[in-house]
């Protein structure tokens, strides 16, 4: 819609005083007009502007020089639609009088607005001074007050429209018309004035003006093609006039807000530039930055088994871990820990909490101490076994065999057990095997010890020798005859030698 | 367009309340606006608001009324730009011109304090 005065009237008073003005719109305002009002009374008191509908209006400026009492001008903007009166108040005055306009098609006011106060000499044109639109196109909206009264009439300036009636009014008391009031539409934002001219040059005039916006129109512009667009189609549109700076990019690659609007296009993979190489937090991996921020992000990585034992003392890093839409990642079994090292680590949480946790890794057996089936109940109260967490894991090879030989000639011979077992369990007890004999013959004889093997659990290789004697090559001297070799453990080793005993 | 009487108030002692309306008969067409003029003595009150004068209009001839515009009269002197004391003051409202011939004015008071007061409505 276009920016343009709807309607406007005038009132003013003479000698009376007056402590209250009020004037009607002749029509009902449109919903969203601003409203521009001007209000001036005899004598240097503040005047306040208001209408029942939208309540009090922004005072834009005021003077009081140049004897004319006090003079003020206000805006209202995104008026209701109403019948609406405006009241102008102040303290008992005379020469009261009040403007009023309504201008439709406008987004509100520009940040411009000026009122010039000029005196006597000022010339035959008077000025509202320049204002400069911040946007285009708009409407300049002014009023000219001659205060001094003597019926000097006045044109209004080049390219201006004059308001009606364009004889003007009489001004608050005034012998003649003596207030005019203009409009002009610009599609520039070049700067401009508002300006009346007459025999003026001995009279004290007031000039107010402000700039407003056209509906729909863009924040500040770009010279852009679409302009020449525009102006090809719209031909005489000169909202659209190449030079006027009318449209801008913004305009051009906007696209609607809101439910409609389009999705955001998938990036592409970006070459990233290797900033983050110099992030230093050690628990960031080049892999989490691979790749741009997705709805559909794959999954995290699973990063690398933590050396628990590296950790120890690490502080809670909340930035360093991978933040995106919760994607359920099993967590894989961690290296086996260093005991030894660890049982003294802190709890430490490093894996996001909530419903879509990973399953905790599952810890090493624990540390069977003799402590902790002696003594005290351990400090661990079990509150991370769940059942969720718990895996069958593959029952432990059997340790290195017992020396059954050493160890049963012990007093305590427990006590060698006392360091370890944690990796007992039930599944990995297997029976020892039974004792098995490898040779059989076993006739009269002695049994000289030999040495450990390791072919076996628990077995010990020896010879046995019997009542057969050989001459040794060397001095003649009969000896005795290996009779052959068997693999006895340490049980049948003592009866072999209580047996030798007996026999020798 | 030429000024002329549409309403006589004569000037009276008015007491507090409500006075009028009195209403004119329908208006020239080219009018751009109408003026009332106020007539005071020396017993117009010294301080305070006085008399609030409201001007309604009528564009069915006088079937529906609706607001316009209204002034409130304070006390004190009425002295004119020279600082004359006067016993006349004007009171000019435009109106949009419609070419209208069935728009009428019509005039009322709320005195406030009692008074003398005469008003008259001419078309501008």
């Amino acid at each position: 819609m276009t920016v343009s005065v709807l309607q406007e009237r005038q009132s003013s008073a003479g000698s009376a005083t007056v402590t209250s003005f009020a004037l009607a719109f002749s029509s009902t305002t449109t919903s969203g007009s601003s409203l521009h009002t001007a209000s001036s009374i005899g004598v240097s008191n503040a005047i306040t502007c208001s209408d029942g509908s939208n309540g009090a209006h922004t005072l834009l400026d005021n003077s009081t020089a140049n004897g004319v009492g006090s003079t003020s001008h206000f805006n209202k903007d995104n008026s209701a639609a109403a019948t609406i009166t405006v009241t102008t108040a102040f303290a008992s005055a005379g020469f009261p009088s009040l403007w009023i306009r309504e201008i439709g098609g406008t987004s509100g006011i520009d940040t411009g607005h000026v009122l010039n106060n000029q005196n006597t000499g000022s010339g035959t044109t008077r000025t509202s001074g320049n204002l400069t639109p911040t946007v285009q196109p708009g409407l300049i909206s002014a009023v000219f007050y001659n205060d001094t009264g003597t019926g000097g009439a006045a044109d209004t300036g080049s390219g201006f429209t004059a308001s009606t009636p364009a004889s003007g009014w009489t001004f608050a008391g005034a012998v003649a018309q003596s207030a005019w009031a203009e409009s002009k539409r610009y599609t520039s934002t070049s700067a401009l004035a508002a300006t009346f001219t007459g025999a003026l040059n001995t009279d004290v005039t007031v000039v107010y003006a402000a700039l407003y916006k056209e509906s729909g129109v863009v924040p500040n512009a770009y010279d852009d093609d679409f302009g020449m667009l525009m102006d090809a189609i719209g031909g005489a549109d000169s909202a659209f006039a190449e030079d006027d700076q009318s449209l801008t990019l913004m305009v051009a690659d906007s696209a609607p807000v809101g439910p409609a609007q389009p999705p955001l296009p998938v990036q592409d993979d970006q070459p990233y530039s290797p900033w983050w190489e110099e992030y230093e937090d050690p628990l960031v991996e080049d892999s989490q930055w691979s790749g741009p921020i997705l709805p559909n992000a794959p999954p995290q990585p699973v990063e690398d088994a933590w050396p628990w034992d590296d950790h120890e003392g690490d502080e809670w890093d909340g930035d360093s871990f991978p933040v995106s839409a919760p994607v359920p990642v099993a967590q894989p079994p961690e290296d086996p820990w260093l005991h030894e090292d660890d049982h003294t680590d802190e709890w430490e949480t490093s894996d996001p909490v909530g419903l879509n946790q990973p399953a905790a890794p599952v810890e090493d057996a624990w540390d069977w101490t003799e402590s902790d089936y002696l003594d005290d109940p351990p400090d661990d109260d079990g509150s991370n076994v769940q059942n969720a967490n718990l895996i069958v894991s593959a029952a432990n090879g059997p340790e290195d065999a017992w020396n059954w030989d050493e160890e049963a000639t012990e007093d305590n011979w427990w006590d060698d057990c006392l360091d370890d077992g944690y990796n007992v369990q039930f599944d990995n007890v297997i029976p020892p095997s039974a004792p098995v004999v490898a040779a059989a013959n076993q006739g009269g004889g002695g049994f000289v010890r030999g040495k450990k093997k390791k072919a076996g659990p628990y077995m010990r290789e020896g010879q046995v020798f019997g009542e057969e004697y050989a001459l040794s090559p060397d001095t003649g001297v009969k000896q005795p005859k290996a009779l052959g070799t068997i693999m006895v453990d340490a049980d049948y080793e003592r009866v072999i030698h209580a047996l030798m005993k007996e026999l020798m | 367009m030429a000024k002329a009487t549409q309403i006589i108030v004569p000037p009276a002692l008015l007491g507090i309340g409500g006075l009028g309306p009195f209403s004119s008969g329908n208006l020239p067409s080219a009018l751009t606006g109408y003026l009332v003029d106020f007539t005071n003595d020396l017993t117009w009150p010294a301080s305070g608001d006085v008399i609030t004068v409201t001007i309604e209009q009528s564009n069915d001839a006088g079937a529906n009324w609706a607001f316009d515009a209204s002034i409130t009269l304070a006390g004190g002197v009425w002295t004119n730009r020279q600082g004359t004391v006067v016993h006349t003051s004007g009171w000019e409202v435009s109106l949009d011109n419609q070419g209208s011939t069935t728009r009428r004015v019509r005039i009322s008071a709320n005195v406030l304090q009692a008074c003398t007061l005469g008003a008259t409505v001419s078309s501008l």
